[in-house]
């Protein structure tokens, strides 16, 4: 059994350290997720229970760890928000904007958005799964994710306006003899 | 909304090709490795239970203590102690395995002490004969046919055998019972032959399994004792009443027409076959019988049809011998064509098990692909393949 699973772990980390980078931006924070869900997976195989679907379990545990951690971590930035003056949203800031994609930068905004559609995003478009292998993993209808990824691709859309939209005012703020 | 989903696949296509590098893999795999190496997989809580158990009777196995039978009583008490879960976990146990002697040393003793009639007993050893080839083909693919297993289930398949042989010879002799009797031959015969040649074929796909040469021969051997034992029940139908021949004749008839009928959906058509002319016979049981050979061995025709012919030829020289009125010869040759169909039958199980189709062997870990292909429905062909020319 150890050898099957240390073949799937060969097998999937890439992919799930793929989608879980997508969804928390953050390579360490990445890595440290992938190997949760790994190390939760043994667990679970060693208490003698059945897999029947290891890629589908494995990515309902990512989903799990990601959502978790992410909870905790919005607790504590928006703890850190309040206290700081001028937030700004986070980001390469040092990045000059236009050098700066706009699709790269929605793109970026999947962290934020809701998980139960960050998930299906991630899964589609990262993963490039069908919707019926989402459907699977998720353990809800096609019908289910195609609504959850409709939902999610306009929600990133609000967000990435709504982030252009700071992020123009603060240019136009700090150059505003050149506009109109 | 502005975005569709071609959009969307540029929007993620850097995220795509984030990549872990080969020291952050490896260190990755190492931590993984540790953390199994400190967690190990618990034994279930029945393997721990029988493990003590086998302590507790060292030395004292169930057949030593009760002798060869074991009391129905006795066996009704065993399954309460040692519990219904090991018990039933027990069921898919192979040689080797820690939960193998539940099966051999409880289970079966247990079922055949519940077979009470002596044609129960008869079917059970046919079961259990069959079973202890279906753990050889299983143990070769998985590599773990030793010397050690394959005695074991050599030991086993005699004794079985053995059981049908002297129970239906005996059941032979008396004439309400003959036809049962010849019948379970005639099966466990077809089963033998089947697995034998599924496993001659895994051997030859496979010449490195050492010792399945030599659980074939210990098959062969026990097909040639088989054979003898089912003429001789052959023999006494033929000596029989003519009548009486004629009669087995004509049911085992049916018989061999039935099983070619089942699956072709063409019952009718082979009914009529049976009050038609022999030629017609051939022509239309060829019709009749590819469609459904075709489903049941899933080969190119061509070799569909070098296996049909044993069976139609056998068909057909029976028809031309029951119409001569040679109804015990014509008697064999009917059930010759039924041990031909019947194997041909138990044999595409064995090798769709041993999963020999010249398919390499599936992945060890089945992955939501693996699966996936096989249902594919038309929609997500569709959709896959307008997935691929978006890209």
């Amino acid at each position: 059994m150890e050898r099957e699973f240390l073949a799937a772990y060969d097998a999937n980390t890439d992919a799930l350290f793929r989608h879980c980078l997508a969804r928390v931006r953050d390579r360490e924070l990445a890595k440290d997720i992938v190997q949760e869900t790994f190390t939760k997976t043994w667990t679970y195989l060693a208490d003698g229970k059945r897999i029947l679907y290891l890629r589908a379990f494995l990515y309902r545990t990512l989903n799990n760890c990601i959502v978790d951690v992410m909870r905790k971590k919005r607790s504590v930035s928006l703890d850190a928000m309040a206290e700081e003056e001028g937030f700004e949203p986070e980001g390469e800031a040092d990045t000059p904007a236009e050098v700066r994609e706009e699709m790269g930068e929605a793109a970026e905004l999947l962290s934020e958005l809701d998980d139960m559609y960050a998930s299906v995003v991630a899964m589609r478009f990262i993963d490039e799964m069908r919707p019926s292998e989402i459907a699977r993993v998720l353990d809800v209808s096609e019908n289910v994710v195609s609504v959850r990824l409709h939902r999610g691709i306009r929600e990133l859309r609000k967000l990435w306006e709504a982030r252009r939209n700071t992020f123009d005012a603060g240019a136009t703020g700090d150059a505003t003899d050149k506009m109109p | 909304m502005n975005y569709n989903h071609e959009q969307f696949e540029n929007i993620f296509a850097h995220d795509r090709k984030a990549a872990l590098s080969e020291r952050e893999r490896e260190i990755m795999k190492d931590e993984v490795r540790l953390f199994i190496v400190k967690h190990p997989v618990r034994p279930s809580f029945y393997e721990s239970l029988f493990a003590r158990l086998q302590n507790v009777h060292a030395g004292l196995s169930i057949e030593s203590v009760t002798g060869p039978r074991l009391h129905p009583v006795l066996a009704g008490l065993l399954i309460v102690f040692v519990g219904a879960g090991t018990s039933y976990a027990a069921e898919n146990a192979l040689p080797g395995d820690a939960l193998y002697a539940v099966k051999t040393l409880v289970n079966e003793p247990v079922r055949a002490a519940l077979a009470v009639t002596s044609e129960a007993k008869v079917k059970l050893n046919v079961a259990l004969a069959e079973r202890r080839l279906e753990e050889a083909g299983t143990l070769a693919t998985e590599g773990r046919l030793t010397a050690d297993t394959r005695e074991q289930i050599e030991a086993k398949l005699d004794k079985h055998v053995k059981v049908v042989e002297a129970r239906t010879s005996a059941l032979a002799e008396v004439e309400s019972a003959l036809a049962f009797a010849l019948d379970t031959q005639t099966t466990l015969e077809a089963a033998l032959k089947a697995h034998e040649s599924a496993l001659g074929e895994l051997a030859e796909m496979r010449p490195e399994i050492r010792e399945l040469p030599l659980i074939l021969r210990a098959v062969a051997l026990q097909l040639e004792s088989l054979a003898r034992v089912r003429s001789a029940s052959e023999r006494i139908v033929a000596r029989g009443d003519l009548n009486r021949v004629r009669e087995f004749a004509a049911d085992k008839r049916r018989e061999v027409e039935a099983e070619i009928a089942k699956g072709s959906g063409e019952s009718a058509q082979v009914a009529r076959v049976a009050k038609g002319s022999t030629e017609d016979a051939a022509v239309m049981m060829m019709s009749a019988f590819a469609p459904a050979d075709t489903a049941l061995i899933s080969e190119e025709a061509t070799t569909t049809e070098e296996k049909i012919d044993p069976v139609i030829e056998a068909l057909n020289t029976g028809v031309q011998k029951f119409d001569a009125g040679e109804y015990g010869e014509a008697f064999s040759d009917f059930q010759k064509a039924f041990r031909t169909v019947q194997e041909e039958k138990i044999k595409s199980s064995v090798r769709a098990r041993l999963k020999l189709e010249g398919q390499a062997p599936a992945a060890a870990l089945p992955f939501l692909y693996d699966e996936e292909d096989s249902e594919k429905s038309h929609e997500d062909t569709f959709d896959s393949e307008s997935d691929e020319k978006k890209r």
